[in-house]
């Protein structure tokens, strides 16, 4: 089965990768960034202005500073969950889905 | 230029100027000759010879070239048991030109162990564990292959990893030599390389790659915190 995507732009920083939206849960709370998956570069909402500064060596961070974005409080955020964040009218959606032939 | 027509500049130039001055200047190529080669040893500088200053030596590689040349010595870096000064390397590096051509072989043989899973390139990248995938190596390793599906460009670099290296190697070199057809950009710590060539290096993929028919492309960008390399492709 093809892999989804769903993403706010192409990076603005590499031009490659794409900034999607990857959430930290915490205490049943929904936390949403978004993140490069090819630079990480990550920025707290999808206006993609300003950027959450990198942690500990180098690695991407989420917006709490502490957590690495790849720790097991972090994930790429389903549908569902971007709905959630309220931000699904920014995302670029596959075009063989519903909410990309509806977008 | 021979020998003899540098014989007869210099004695042309001696006509044309006044005999103090000549003498003033044959004093100071006297003293120049014998400490060139000393002032570079002891304080590491690059003073030319005056046999390169009047054309007569073909372009040598210099101490910083030979950093360049580390590829192949890497290869050898596990049978080394301590490191070498830079004299040694200088004179082991000339006389064994014709060896080190060989490419290295594999990512082992180029890149140098410097820490648990770090590792570190000739030109002094760093590669260590982060990413989505792990470690760096294994997140730029995905651009050896086509990703077809992939929302956007996937650039793809035509060859085997460790030619990937060194292609990221020499882009972030030119680069920061600021050479022709490069460029270099700096945002909030981290500077992305980008470098063109003389032939393709890859193709362009993704799906806008494949609506594109897969061109050919011949740039790659590099980007680098604090000298670690954060993500790399052709583009
Ligand atoms: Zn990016």
């Amino acid at each position: 089965m093809t892999k989804k995507y769903f993403y706010i732009d192409d990076c603005p920083i590499c031009s490659q990768g794409l900034a999607r939206v990857r959430v930290h849960v915490r205490k049943q709370s929904l936390t949403g960034y978004i993140l490069c998956d090819e630079c990480e570069a990550a920025w707290n909402d999808p206006s993609l202005l300003g950027r959450i500064p990198r942690g500990k060596e180098g690695d991407a961070s989420c917006p709490d500073g502490k957590t690495s974005v790849w720790s097991e409080h972090c994930h790429w955020a389903s549908i569902e969950e971007i709905c959630l964040l309220g931000w699904y009218k920014d995302i670029k959606a596959p075009k063989d889905t519903k909410l990309g032939k509806a977008l | 230029m021979n020998s003899k027509s540098q014989k007869e500049t210099a004695a042309s130039l001696l006509k044309v100027i006044p005999a103090k001055w000549a003498v003033a200047i044959i004093a100071a190529i006297i003293v120049y000759v014998p400490l060139q080669p000393r002032l570079n040893q002891w304080f590491g500088w690059n003073l030319p010879s005056v046999a390169s200053l009047t054309g007569d030596e073909p372009a040598k590689a210099t101490t910083k070239k030979n950093a360049d040349a580390k590829p192949s010595s890497a290869s050898k870096s596990n049978e080394s048991k301590a490191p070498k000064d830079e004299s040694d390397e200088d004179s082991d590096l000339e006389s064994k030109t014709p060896e080190k051509k060989s490419p290295p072989q594999s990512v082992e043989d180029y890149l140098t162990e410097v820490g648990k899973n770090r590792f570190e390139s000739p030109a002094g990248l760093i590669y260590k564990p982060g990413s989505e995938e792990g470690h760096r190596l294994k997140h730029i390793e995905r651009h050896l292959s086509d990703m077809p599906d992939r929302p956007g460009s996937h650039g793809v670099f035509d060859g085997s990893m460790v030619e990937f290296l060194i292609a990221i190697d020499d882009t972030v070199t030119r680069a920061k030599q600021k050479l022709k057809g490069t460029s270099m950009k700096e945002d909030d710590g981290d500077i992305a390389y980008e470098a063109g060539f003389d032939k393709p290096i890859g193709f362009l993929g993704g799906e806008t790659g494949k609506r594109k028919k897969n061109p050919k492309v011949r740039k790659m960008k590099v980007i680098v915190r604090d000298d670690a390399v954060i993500t790399a492709f052709p583009l």
